[in-house]
């Protein structure tokens, strides 16, 4: 990457929403996922986060790193959904695995398919202001501070939250593992 | 204990890798993008392929949506152009997309980089003939001979299937809500504010407490703000601020707000 001298730091392009949608739009799909929006309700809920970030896009530091900006979209997104979705909270877990994965059922593919259904099944037992935390420390792998400043929270909070989700998860694939 | 450490470990690992959707997936929800933001030109095909998808999921569990996708795939690439449009303002919009689309970022946009306000007022005819999408067969039917004004109607009546009011876990109701206010967003952005201010209206005769009741009171917000309604347009935002204080959707209230 080239400096050009005559552009200070605070004129870093903003990435154009068609970037940000294409490169992004899978991250956001497995967010919301893991976030408890069951196959069925993704396709709106990642709608309604894209024109969210159409719309706040300006308002995005360049020089951040995006994904927890989006993260923080998604999380509020599905807080959302699942509060007016609490009536009908029994889909996520009618939902189909994901079937729109034509992969050869090598035994390691098989593997990794349960694997990550047991891991969406499990996250789902956890309120979600901690599962929030869990996903984006333990599997989207951002630092604490990160996490803390997507999700509005202070750092010692955010540990807090990722001990008490880290054991009902812990507790969660036990039981899951025990009777599937 | 190391046992379950490295069980938990490579349960994580594998969660990690989880695959990206389908690109048919991808282009869908593009489309649904696109409409909701006003992809103007993109009208009758598009707009139609969100009906339709909406109408699908209500009947139908995920594949559904996909089938509707395919009428909207082909339009990806230009969606998603529009959409870059919406966003980035200024002067290449100008140079592509209809003036009306350009006013829209600025009522919708939270403070949109390098939009000119030259541009913004610029007042040339709408040109639609840069973009033609031959939609697949959800959106056939529909004429597409003028994507100035006529929003798709939901697809309420009849897309209810016979069987029951909720099937796949969709209930019509929320498709219903959805289609009216994905009309209003595509109105507004149409620059259309008196049809997204018909369609929120309608949206709040029929779900007063519905759903997205607070993404139409959004765009209802926006829709007066456009008129020209501002004294309306903030008293509204002032009872949204309370019954949404922590609102995601806030900043864009406030955009809709500011003097013009």
């Amino acid at each position: 990457m080239t400096d050009e001298r005559s552009s200070p730091e605070s004129l870093v392009p903003h990435p154009a929403f068609e970037e940000v949608f294409d490169a992004h739009f899978g991250y956001v799909w497995n967010t919301l996922r893991r976030l408890g929006v069951g196959e069925a309700d993704a396709q709106d809920q990642a709608q309604e986060v894209f024109v969210v970030v159409s719309s706040l896009l300006g308002d995005y530091d360049p020089a951040r790193p995006l994904r927890p900006w989006l993260f923080g979209i998604a999380y509020r997104i599905a807080c959302r959904f699942r509060a007016l979705a609490r009536h009908r909270r029994e889909l996520a877990m009618d939902a189909p695995p994901d079937a729109a994965d034509p992969r050869p059922a090598a035994d390691e593919e098989l593997a990794a398919h349960e694997a990550r259904d047991l891991v969406l099944r499990a996250l789902d037992t956890i309120d979600l202001d901690r599962r929030a935390v869990l996903v984006m420390n333990l599997l989207d792998e951002q630092p604490m501070p990160e996490v803390a400043g997507a999700l509005g929270i202070s750092v010692n909070t955010a540990y807090s939250r990722l001990r008490l989700a880290r054991e009902d998860f812990e507790k969660a694939v036990k039981r899951l593992r025990r009777r599937p | 204990m190391s046992d379950d450490h490295r069980e938990l470990e490579s349960l994580l690992s594998a969660e990690r890798a989880r695959p990206e959707p389908a690109a048919a997936v991808k282009s869908a929800v593009a489309a649904k993008v696109a409409a909701a933001l006003g992809a103007t030109a993109l009208g009758a095909g598009v707009a139609v392929g969100v009906a339709t998808a909406a109408a699908a999921s209500a009947s139908a569990k995920a594949g559904a949506s996909v089938t509707a996708a395919a009428g909207a795939g082909i339009a990806l690439k230009v969606a998603l152009g529009v959409l870059l449009g919406c966003v980035i303002g200024g002067t290449i919009v100008a140079v592509t997309l209809p003036p009306r689309v350009i006013v829209q970022t600025r009522e919708v946009g939270v403070e949109v980089p390098g939009t000119g306000p030259s541009a913004a007022n610029a007042a040339a005819t709408a040109p639609s003939t840069t973009i033609v999408i031959s939609p697949g067969a959800p959106s056939a039917s529909v004429a597409p001979g003028a994507p100035s004004a006529r929003p798709p109607s939901p697809p309420t009546s009849t897309s209810s299937p016979g069987s029951g009011s909720i099937v796949g876990g969709h209930d019509v109701d929320l498709a219903r809500e959805r289609a009216l206010v994905d009309r209003a967003r595509s109105a507004l952005a149409r620059g259309d504010a008196a049809g997204a201010i018909g369609a929120a209206e309608e949206h709040r005769k029929a779900f007063p407490r519905g759903q997205l009741a607070e993404e139409r009171e959004v765009v209802a917000i926006q829709g007066l703000a456009a008129a020209g309604r501002s004294e309306e347009a903030a008293n509204r935002a002032g009872a949204f601020r309370k019954a949404y204080p922590s609102s995601l959707l806030l900043p864009i209230v406030d955009a809709a707000l500011r003097p013009r």
